[in-house]
C-alpha cells in the first residue's frame, strides 16, 4: 500500500514536473503561429525523453552514482570539462528564464512588476535550498503544476472540432506566408522545451541520494512512463489553448500573460485561478530543479561532496555553486532583457546542449562494468540510436537556423 | 515583432515594413480585443486584466515608435506613413485608456474605451493585406 | 599490503578521475592526478593521489590548462603551490570508487571546501552542525 502511494505521488510529481516555462512560452506561441502543426516536436521529445530519462534511472540505481559523475569518467576530463561549460551555461540561463516565470506569474496576480519579486523568488529558491526538506516539496509543486491541466478542461469547454484538430496535428503543414526555415527553427525550439538536460542531472543525482535499489526500477520506470506522458499531454493541451483561441485571432505571443488568455475566456476567473497557480508552481518547481542541478553537475565533475539531504556545512562547495549561481541568475533577470527572449533562447541552447548528456548516457547504459546484466536490450539500443541522429540533427540545425530566420521572427 | 526599424531604400521595402508593424498592432489589439471581452463577461480579476493590457499598450507603443523612425524613401511613401502612423497612434491610445481604466477598476470606462478596437482591427487589418 | 587495494593497477581505465568518497561516504574530489615512483627493478608504482587544478590543468593540456594553472598559481597563498596529495597510505579501498579511511576534512584535498565551509556557508544561519 505504501509503495503504491509512492508510486502514484512519483506519477503525479512526474507529470507536473513535467511543465516548465519552456512549454508555457514555446508551445503558447507555437500553437499561435502554426495551430496543432508543431504538435509533433512534443511528441517526438517526449519520446526521446522516455528512453533516455529510463536510462539514465537506471544507471544511477545500478551504478550507485549519478550521470554526471560517470561522464567524466567514461570520457575523460577533456571532454567532459566542455561537456560541463555547455550544460552549465544552459542549465543557468534556463534557472534565469524560471526565476523570471516566478515572478511573471506573481506579476499576473498582482500587477506588480516582476522586477520586485525576482530578488524575493531567487531568495525563496535559495531557503527553499538551504533548508528544507526538498523532496517533500518536490512533490508538492509537481501536484500544483497538475493544475495546469486546466488548459485540458479549456479546451474541452470550447468544444472544438476534434476531427479538424487531429488532421492538423496529423498533416502538419505551413500556413501560408511563413518560411519552412522559421517552422523548423520553431520545431526545434517546441522540441527542445519539451526535454531540457537539467532534467536527466536532477532525476539521475535524486535516484542516487535516495539509494534506488533493483526493486526501484519499478518505481523509476512507472514515473517515467506514466508521468512524462500525462506531462506531455499538459503540454499539447496549452498548444492547442493557443491555436483554438490566439492563432484565429492573428495575436503574436510576446508575453507570458496572453497564455492564460485561453483559460480565462473558457473558464472564467477560478479558471485562471487555478491556471496561475500553475504557472507559479512549474516554474517554481523547474526553479529548483535547475539550481540543484547547476550544483549537481559542477559538484560532480570536480568530485565535491553534494546532495540536497545533507546539511549544507556536510557540502559547502555544493551550496556556494547554488548560492553564487542563484544570485547571477536573479541579476540577470533584473536586466532589462526580456524575460521571453531569455525562454526562448535556453530552449533553443537546450537543443544544442543535449547530444552532450544524451551520448555518453546511452554509452554508459550499454557499459556492464557498470549496469551488470542490466544493459540496454536491443530494442532500446536501436530506439536509442534514432533518438540519438534526432538530438543530434536538431542540435546541428539549430543555431543555423537561429540566424537565419532572426531567431524566429 | 516589433524589431524591423532602420531605413527603407524602396517603395517596397517600405510597404513590407508597414505591413509587418501592422500585423504586430494588429496582434496587440486583438489581445486587447480579448481582455476586454473577458471584463464584459467578467472572467477575470483586474490585476491580470491590467498585466495583459500594460503588455499590450508596451507591443504597441514599441510598434508605433519603430515606424514612425523609419526613413521613408520617398513622397510616393509619405501618404502611407501619415496614414498607418495615425492608425498606430490611435491603437496605442485606446489600449492606454483600457490600461488606465482596468488599474482604476473603472469597468465601463474600460468598455467604453474598448468599443474603439472593431474599427482599429479592421484598419489593421487592411495595412496587414498590403500588396508587396 | 591490502588486500581491497589491488597490487597492481591499470592507472588509465581504474584510477584516473575516479570519485574519492571519505570513510563517512561524503565525497572528498576526484582522482585528478597520480604521484609515482620507482622501486629498486625500475617499476612504478604509485605513493598518492593529487588533487585540485593545479594537478587536472597539466593533464587538460594546451592553452585552457596552461591558463587554468597559471590562476590557481596566482591564486594559490604558497610561492611555490604543489597540488593536494592524498597518500596512499588512507586508502582503504578501490572499487567504483576510491574509499579513504579518513574524513575528508582531514585531508588536503578539501582545502578550499574547508575555506568555503569557514568563511561563507558554515557563517550562514541554519547550514547545519554549529561552528566548531
Amino acid at each position: 500500500m505504501k509503495k503504491l502511494l509512492e508510486v502514484f505521488l512519483g506519477v503525479l510529481t512526474a507529470i507536473g514536473g513535467f511543465v516548465d516555462i519552456g512549454e508555457l512560452v514555446a508551445n503558447t506561441e507555437a500553437g499561435a503561429r502554426y495551430g496543432l502543426a508543431l504538435i509533433w516536436p512534443v511528441l517526438l521529445g517526449l519520446v526521446v525523453v522516455l528512453l533516455y530519462a529510463e536510462m539514465a534511472g537506471r544507471i544511477a540505481t545500478l551504478s550507485e552514482r549519478p550521470v554526471f559523475d560517470l561522464v567524466r569518467e567514461r570520457l575523460g576530463e577533456r571532454a567532459a570539462l566542455i561537456n560541463l561549460i555547455g550544460s552549465v551555461a544552459v542549465n543557468f540561463l534556463t534557472m534565469t528564464a524560471e526565476i523570471a516565470g516566478v515572478a511573471l506569474s506573481i506579476q499576473l496576480a498582482t500587477d506588480v512588476s516582476y522586477f520586485l519579486w525576482i530578488p524575493l523568488v531567487a531568495f525563496g529558491v535559495w531557503m527553499i535550498i538551504w533548508k528544507v526538506k526538498f523532496s517533500i516539496l518536490e512533490n508538492v509543486f509537481g501536484i500544483l503544476g497538475l493544475t495546469l491541466f486546466a488548459f485540458a478542461v479549456a479546451v474541452w469547454q470550447m468544444h472544438p472540432d476534434w476531427h479538424s484538430l487531429f488532421s492538423q496535428a496529423t498533416h502538419p503543414t505551413v500556413p501560408h506566408g511563413e518560411g519552412h526555415p522559421t517552422y523548423l527553427y520553431w520545431a526545434i525550439a517546441v522540441f527542445g522545451g519539451t526535454i531540457m538536460p537539467y532534467e536527466l542531472f536532477f532525476f539521475s543525482s535524486g535516484a542516487v541520494e535516495e539509494r534506488w535499489t533493483r526493486k526501484d526500477l519499478f518505481i523509476n520506470r512507472a514515473n517515467v512512463y506514466l508521468g512524462f506522458p500525462l506531462g506531455a499531454a499538459a503540454a499539447i493541451s496549452i498548444m492547442t489553448a493557443a491555436a483554438l483561441v490566439l492563432k484565429p485571432a492573428n495575436i503574436q505571443v510576446n508575453h507570458l500573460d496572453q497564455a492564460a488568455l485561453p483559460v480565462g475566456l473558457a473558464l472564467g476567473k477560478v479558471g485562471l485561478a487555478v491556471v496561475l497557480v500553475g504557472f507559479f508552481a512549474a516554474t517554481f518547481g523547474a526553479s529548483l530543479e535547475t539550481a540543484l542541478s547547476n550544483g549537481y553537475v559542477i559538484s560532480q565533475f570536480f568530485g565535491w561532496s553534494w546532495g540536497k539531504l545533507v546539511s549544507p556545512r556536510e557540502a559547502p562547495l555544493f551550496h556556494a555553486v547554488m548560492l553564487v549561481t542563484i544570485i547571477l541568475a536573479a541579476g540577470l533577470g533584473l536586466s532589462t532583457i526580456d524575460p521571453i527572449k531569455i525562454t526562448e533562447y535556453s530552449i533553443v541552447f537546450s537543443a544544442v546542449a543535449l547530444p552532450l548528456t544524451y551520448v555518453p548516457v546511452l554509452i554508459i547504459a550499454n557499459d556492464p562494468n557498470y549496469m551488470g546484466d542490466k544493459t540496454n536490450s536491443r530494442m532500446t539500443n536501436a530506439l536509442g540510436m534514432i533518438s540519438l541522429v534526432v538530438v543530434v540533427v536538431a542540435a546541428t540545425a539549430a543555431i543555423p537556423l537561429m540566424i537565419a530566420t532572426k531567431a524566429g521572427a | 515583432m516589433a524589431g524591423c526599424a532602420g531605413s527603407a531604400r524602396t517603395a517596397t521595402d517600405y510597404r513590407l515594413k508597414a505591413r509587418n508593424s501592422a500585423k504586430a498592432a494588429l496582434s496587440a489589439v486583438e489581445t486587447s480585443t480579448l481582455a476586454a471581452r473577458l471584463v464584459r463577461e467578467r472572467r477575470a480579476f483586474s490585476t491580470y486584466v491590467s498585466v495583459v493590457l500594460d503588455s499590450a499598450e508596451r507591443d504597441v507603443t514599441a510598434v508605433e515608435s519603430t515606424f514612425s523612425s523609419i526613413q521613408p524613401p520617398g513622397k510616393s511613401s509619405d501618404q502611407l506613413r501619415s496614414a498607418l502612423g495615425n492608425v498606430l497612434n490611435d491603437a496605442a491610445d485606446t489600449i492606454s485608456s483600457m490600461r488606465i481604466a482596468s488599474r482604476r477598476d473603472a469597468r465601463h470606462d474600460l468598455l467604453a474605451a474598448a468599443d474603439k478596437l472593431p474599427k482599429l482591427q479592421s484598419d489593421l487589418q487592411h495595412y496587414s493585406d498590403l500588396p508587396a | 599490503m591490502n588486500a581491497d587495494v589491488p597490487d597492481v593497477i591499470d592507472v588509465g581505465l581504474r584510477f584516473l578521475d575516479r570519485q574519492i568518497i571519505d570513510c563517512n561516504d561524503r565525497e572528498v574530489a576526484k582522482v585528478d592526478d597520480l604521484e609515482a615512483a620507482f622501486d629498486g627493478e625500475g617499476r612504478p608504482y604509485v605513493i598518492a593521489i593529487m588533487c585540485g587544478p593545479g594537478a587536472w590543468a597539466p593533464r587538460l593540456g594546451g592553452r585552457p590548462g596552461r591558463w587554468i594553472l597559471a590562476i590557481w598559481r596566482r591564486l594559490h597563498p604558497a610561492v611555490e603551490p604543489e597540488p593536494a596529495r592524498i597518500p596512499m597510505n588512507v586508502v582503504a579501498k578501490i572499487d567504483s570508487a576510491v574509499r579513504l579511511s579518513v574524513p575528508r576534512t582531514s585531508t588536503a584535498a578539501a582545502t578550499l571546501d574547508r575555506w568555503v565551509d569557514h568563511h561563507v556557508i558554515g557563517r550562514i544561519p541554519g547550514a547545519g552542525n554549529e561552528h566548531v
